[in-house]
């Protein structure tokens, strides 16, 4: 599938003091350009760029394709990664409570829907961007602030038990497709 | 439209809880026993479980070092026993399914909500309670009862396998203190915080055998405490004792 002549090439954020580039092309034939530094915060592509062989020289002839994140949502991230791409790493935690403010830059970000946020929080997990997920997430629990059981599960949308059972009852009740 | 949560990828989930408050994960395990499961998922390991318990509510915190009064609030549970009760919801706690209703709290500044349940089911609620917070602490915390007044013994013995206990009412008797014990045979140590209306404690009080003993106010019970208790560490505060104390203490320990 030929994408490059029909869309345009999606300048999120200046990329000039770091002279590599990279270019992404989403689901929807968005193309999207992303400094090297800022790619790094996602895994998965850094590992496709490092397996692929690609370097200064031939990264922008050799579009990396990723099929399982739609334009918008690559808008989304490929801003985030070069705001955060000079951050410091964040320290190891330990096994309770993250206690880390989000900032508002990114609050203002992941102002969306929450279709949208469920969308880009399964980007985000296929990219393994750890810390747009944590800030995804941390989004996702301000939502569950002083909130009792019977609105939380309004919130998630989480059946009771009862409701559950019901549910399994109705599919095993129903035919299968051997009819 | 609702953020579906079950429908993300599990490490979501779970990345989910860790950013909450505590007390929201509390009332996220009870929102169904999917929602427990994924509690479990995340695989909290807090160090201990305080119960503190007062007239008619059982306050649970989580200390997560293991000699740190920094605790974290987890949930809080109130007893009713009377007034309108017809919005009292069937949920699942521990297994067992009981009645119970979420209310505002004015009272507590570290809660906005109770979850309210019946007298009547009292014995149930409480021992559901501490299956569920088992279950989802799979690292098996240490348990501590904190008793704040002699109304709140009787449901303070609902909780089960206890190995620590403070017990903070002013006036506590002798017999009330072996009532206690009695009914938490599993006690390994025990921080009284109040002064005994009655210092007439028996040769063989269970007291005696706990392993650690904090005693405030010791002040004329102080030789008495010295020569009984056979456990390994007592802290004693405001304590009288002279030289003779000590080295009565010291042959019994070579004794040993």
């Amino acid at each position: 599938m030929s994408v490059e002549p029909e869309v345009p090439i999606v300048q999120v954020e200046e990329v000039r003091e770091n002279p590599v580039l990279y270019k992404i092309i989403s689901s929807d034939n968005h193309v999207f350009t992303i400094s090297e530094h800022a790619v790094k915060l996602s895994k998965t592509l850094w590992d496709l760029i490092t397996n692929l062989g690609l370097t200064a020289e031939n990264a922008l002839d050799n579009p990396i394709p990723v099929e399982n994140v739609n334009g918008k949502n690559m808008e989304t991230i490929v801003q985030f990664c070069e705001r955060h791409k000079y951050d410091e790493e964040e320290p190891e935690y330990t096994n309770y409570i993250r206690e880390f403010v989000l900032p508002e830059w990114d609050r203002q970000l992941l102002s969306i829907d929450n279709e949208e946020l469920f969308q880009l929080i399964l980007a985000t997990n296929y990219l393994d961007i750890q810390k747009l997920m944590d800030y995804c997430c941390r989004v996702i629990g301000d939502m569950a602030k002083d909130k009792t059981p019977e609105e939380l599960r309004i919130i998630y949308g989480i059946p009771t038990d009862a409701e559950d059972d019901a549910l399994e009852r109705s599919a095993s009740d129903s035919p299968g497709p051997s009819g | 439209m609702p953020l579906p949560f079950l429908k993300l990828p599990g490490l979501v989930q779970v990345e989910v809880l860790k950013q909450l408050e505590l007390r929201d994960v509390f009332w996220m395990s009870l929102c169904c026993e999917q929602m427990k499961e994924v509690t479990r998922s995340v695989d909290l390991q807090p160090k201990r479980v305080h119960y503190l318990v007062a007239y008619n509510r059982i306050q649970i915190v989580l200390g997560f070092l293991e000699y740190n009064e920094n605790v974290h609030q987890f949930g809080l549970v109130r007893r009713i026993s009377y007034g309108d009760t017809e919005d009292l919801k069937k949920m699942k706690l521990g297994g067992k399914t009981i009645k119970t209703r979420c209310i505002e709290s004015t009272e507590s500044k570290n809660f906005t909500h109770y979850l309210e349940y019946l007298h009547s089911e009292q014995s149930v609620v409480i021992n559901s309670l501490q299956l569920h917070i088992n279950y989802i602490f799979r690292n098996e915390p240490r348990v501590q009862i904190n008793v704040y007044c002699t109304d709140s013994l009787s449901l303070s013995t609902l909780i089960k396998n206890a190995k620590d206990s403070l017990i903070l009412q002013r006036l506590f008797s002798t017999a009330t203190l072996e009532y206690f014990m009695k009914r938490h045979p599993t006690l390994e140590s025990l921080h009284i915080k109040s002064d005994f209306s009655n210092s007439n404690l028996l040769e063989d009080a269970m007291l005696w055998k706990l392993d650690r003993l904090v005693f405030r106010n010791s002040e004329d019970m102080t030789q008495m405490l010295m020569r009984k208790f056979n456990g390994r560490y007592m802290i004693l505060d405001n304590s009288n004792y002279c030289k003779e104390f000590w080295h009565e203490l010291i042959r019994k320990w070579m004794r040993k």
